[in-house]
């Protein structure tokens, strides 16, 4: 038994040995070459940022909006919008407004539900976790081992699939900064359209999981009023963006969702501007499917979208519904 | 708590910890030591499959010692017609209450089902409601570790325990409770009735098959599973050689995963000094069905063959017979794997390739002797190509919810895109091709051995240090999300 106990102390040791050597090195690349501020920067010209879920991913096309950039990051909670958009506002002073994915899918309860779901943070960990706080760390702490190897690769800098190939990415000739896996981008769906029953009840399951309990997620409320008054603190304003749906969906709604949209729309901060294209009224061929724009969709949404901010901003109207 | 999880790490420290160091003085106290840490391991799930086991224990255990108190007070002698048989009775009483729990919890929806179905095509409407109950895991597993039990004391082929906590660590031993291997009263009881001293060669050969045993489930089934579960989404839209490709996922997929909770187990047990029985030979690198079913789920097959199988073969020597015999043992086989027409089916066809793989047997060894090819290594791989694509062809079968399902997608396997070069990058990274063949190739130059990982024959430390490093780096890295086991589910 003692040979036994010594051979693993020493198999350990080993292991610990080698991951704290090459831990030291890869941390210290991790802080230089991925977190430096200069991959965050966004050219000067750039105004307006817009930030969230597959719904501005897809209808804010930022080549009609002048000023404007889109890192849109498909399905994304506001705990990582609000993480990366830290990093933005820190570097980029010349930004007047953000744009922020907010729908009725949004505020329910799955999508909390899905940050701690394996996939999802698979997914997300990969993309996003070196930026993530000591606070947000907690809530999405599991004991897992993509959190546990997430953990260690990024926070201690044990080397991993994930730190090695970014930092060999980073110090690659040809190395592009948006194409970092924390930046996001518009999406063209071009002229496809899938509007039927069957996408309507794949989107109603993954948007609403019918089967279970209906609910609000706190989290998303929590973090919109970090955004809020971390847009505040910048001197940037918030824009919320409700996306337009096909009748198809925007029916399919549960009544209990689109009453505690509406609730939830009442009671948000006096500093935010809503704009609501929910019920804009646009033909089956402008949705990707029954709740996305396609390529169409988006650039009648994206070339008034300015407009209608300035509207909003003139008249001292906070929440415009179209 | 399942194998794959920082819970069970914490669990198997903490057991292996006190067994060796605190109840190592005498063998009694680690025995409750075994069922008490059973239990809680058994009860992270659901305390209520607790009560389950427990009855089931309680009633075999009973059941033995009243049935051995019978025939010994007939002075050995049984009587000869089984309704005059004291034994008899009190074995079957056992039998019964087994079965019932087994199909109540397992059985029971499927066949009011069918019943209805049934009724329904005559125009009668019957209203039997099904019940929503949630099956313990592991139950059809100790089930049939019970049946054999009486079935044995029955036959005269074990005697009775009267040690109480040894036969609950039979029943209830953690590493084999949930999916196995099925252990045999003769070969598990007897060591728990002596001291236990730690042997470290065995316990070192127990983490490597620990360790292989993860890598297998974790890195190679569980990113298999993210593949395939990608391919039966989207079935539609991809084309037959997409899906083959996936089928062959999902036979391998299968294997890795209940290959590697059994590596598991067996190196668990290991560590506490138990031995369990082999439960697969490499069964992928198998010649002909015949083979594969001898190398894969091997305590199953081997139940199945000792209490189905030879029973009904008798002193036959009729082909036909024999080929009725295993058909009907791989049905039964296939309806212990879950209540549904899908399993019938894919038994069914296990036991007419079985029949046919062995009917065929003289001709095969001719052409082998005429053509020299016996041991020939591209011979050997043609037939292993095989049988993995008829158990490819076949494998939708094991996977579908019913047998309409499975044959749509079999029959889109076999469309006109079957030729076509398969979707590669959009449903699996390349690794995943990487971490099977890494893996493949670790088996097969390793068939000789217990499991793939067993490096006797490697004398340098540091090259047998520098391979386990590179295992637990792969696990490390290609680790992912959390797949249940497949062999809970039944």
């Amino acid at each position: 038994m003692k040979r036994f106990l010594i051979q693993i102390l020493y198999f350990t040791l080993t292991v610990a040995c080698l991951a704290f050597l090459f831990s030291g090195l890869n941390l210290h690349l991790i802080r230089k070459k991925i977190l430096n501020p200069e991959n965050f920067r966004l050219s000067d010209s750039t105004t307006m940022l817009i930030i969230g879920d597959s719904y501005v991913g897809l209808s804010l096309n930022p080549k009609y909006i002048k000023g404007a950039n889109n890192e849109t990051v498909l399905g994304e909670h506001y705990l990582y919008s609000y993480t990366r958009l830290k990093y933005f506002l820190e570097n980029n002073p010349q930004l007047e407004y953000i744009v922020l994915s907010f729908n009725y899918s949004t505020i329910a309860a799955p999508f909390d539900r899905g940050l701690l779901d394996g996939r999802n943070q698979s997914f997300f960990f990969g993309k996003e976790f070196m930026l993530l706080g000591k606070e947000e760390l907690k809530f999405l702490r599991t004991n897992n081992l993509v959190y546990i190897r997430n953990f260690l690769a990024w926070k201690l800098g044990v080397p991993s699939k994930e730190n090695l190939s970014l930092i060999k990415q980073t110090m690659a000739k040809n190395f592009k900064r948006n194409a970092l896996p924390f930046r996001g981008e518009y999406i063209d769906c071009g002229n496809l359209s899938y509007v039927d029953n069957y996408q309507l009840n794949v989107r109603l399951k993954e948007c609403f999981e019918p089967d279970k309990e209906q609910g609000l997620s706190p989290l998303i409320l929590e973090y919109l009023q970090k955004i809020a008054a971390l847009c505040e603190q910048s001197n940037v304003k918030l824009v919320l963006y409700t996306s337009p749906l096909s009748n198809l969906f925007f029916n399919a709604i549960p009544v209990f969702y689109k009453e505690e949209f509406q609730k939830t729309c009442q009671e948000l901060p006096k500093s935010v501007f809503l704009l609501d294209y929910a019920r804009y009224q646009l033909p089956d061929s402008c949705f990707e499917d029954v709740n996305h724009l396609n390529g169409i969709g988006a650039k009648i949404i994206s070339s008034r979208l300015l407009d209608d901010l300035k509207k909003l901003e003139q008249d001292s109207v906070y929440h415009m519904r179209f | 708590m399942i194998f794959n999880s920082l819970d069970f790490a914490v669990f198997i420290l903490v057991v292996f910890t006190l067994y060796w160091f605190v109840f190592n003085r005498n063998f009694r106290v680690q025995n409750v030591f075994i069922v008490v840490a059973s239990y809680f391991f058994y009860g992270w799930w659901d305390w209520h499959f607790l009560i389950m086991i427990t009855f089931t224990t309680l009633c075999s255990y009973y059941s033995g010692l009243l049935a051995d108190k019978v025939r010994q007070s007939h002075g050995h002698s049984d009587e000869q017609i089984w309704y005059k048989n004291k034994v008899w009775w009190i074995i079957a009483a056992n039998i019964t209450v087994n079965l019932v729990i087994l199909f109540y919890y397992k059985y029971y929806n499927f066949f009011v089902q069918n019943f209805v179905d049934a009724f329904s095509l005559f125009g009668k409407q019957l209203n039997i409601s099904t019940l929503k109950i949630i099956l313990p895991v592991g139950i059809s597993f100790y089930t049939f570790q019970a049946l054999s039990y009486s079935i044995d004391i029955y036959m005269k082929d074990t005697k009775p325990t009267r040690n109480i906590v040894a036969f609950f660590a039979y029943m209830s031993f953690f590493p084999k409770l949930t999916a196995g291997p099925v252990e045999r009263a003769n070969d598990l009881i007897p060591q728990f009735l002596k001291a236990r001293k730690f042997d470290y060669p065995s316990a070192v050969d127990g983490l490597r098959q620990i360790l292989w045993g993860l890598f297998k489930k974790i890195v190679v089934a569980d990113n298999l599973a993210v593949c395939i579960t990608y391919i039966n989404s989207h079935t539609d839209t991809l084309p037959g050689s997409t899906l083959l490709l996936g089928s062959f996922f999902s036979v391998l997929q299968v294997y890795f995963d209940f290959s590697g909770y059994s590596d598991i187990a067996i190196g668990v047990a290991r560590l506490l000094g138990i031995n369990l029985s082999r439960n697969f030979n490499f069964p992928i690198f198998a010649t002909s069905f015949a083979n594969y079913w001898q190398r894969n789920h091997i305590s199953m097959t081997r139940w199945f063959m000792d209490y189905i199988y030879y029973p009904m073969l008798g002193s036959s020597h009729k082909m036909l017979y024999w080929n009725y015999c295993v058909i009907c043992t791989f049905l039964v086989s296939g309806l212990w794997h879950g209540a549904n027409w899908t399993f019938i089916l894919w038994g069914l066809i296990h036991g007419i390739l079985i029949s046919i793989s062995t009917d065929t047997l003289k001709i095969q060894k001719k052409f082998e002797k005429r053509f020299h090819l016996k041991g020939v290594v591209w011979y050997k791989l043609i037939r292993i190509s095989i049988i993995m694509f008829v158990l490819s062809i076949i494998g939708p079968l094991f996977s579908s919810e019913s047998i309409h399902s499975a044959f749509d997608y079999i029959g889109k396997i076999f469309s006109s895109t079957l030729f076509i070069k398969p979707y590669g990058s959009t449903y699996a990274g390349k690794h995943v091709v990487f971490l099977v063949i890494i893996c493949l190739l670790f088996e097969w130059f390793q068939q000789e051995k217990q499991h793939a990982l067993q490096l006797d024959g490697v004398r340098s430390k540091v090259l047998r240090w520098a391979i386990y490093i590179f295992v637990i780096a792969l696990i490390f890295n290609y680790g992912g999300v959390q797949v249940p086991f497949v062999y809970f589910q039944f």
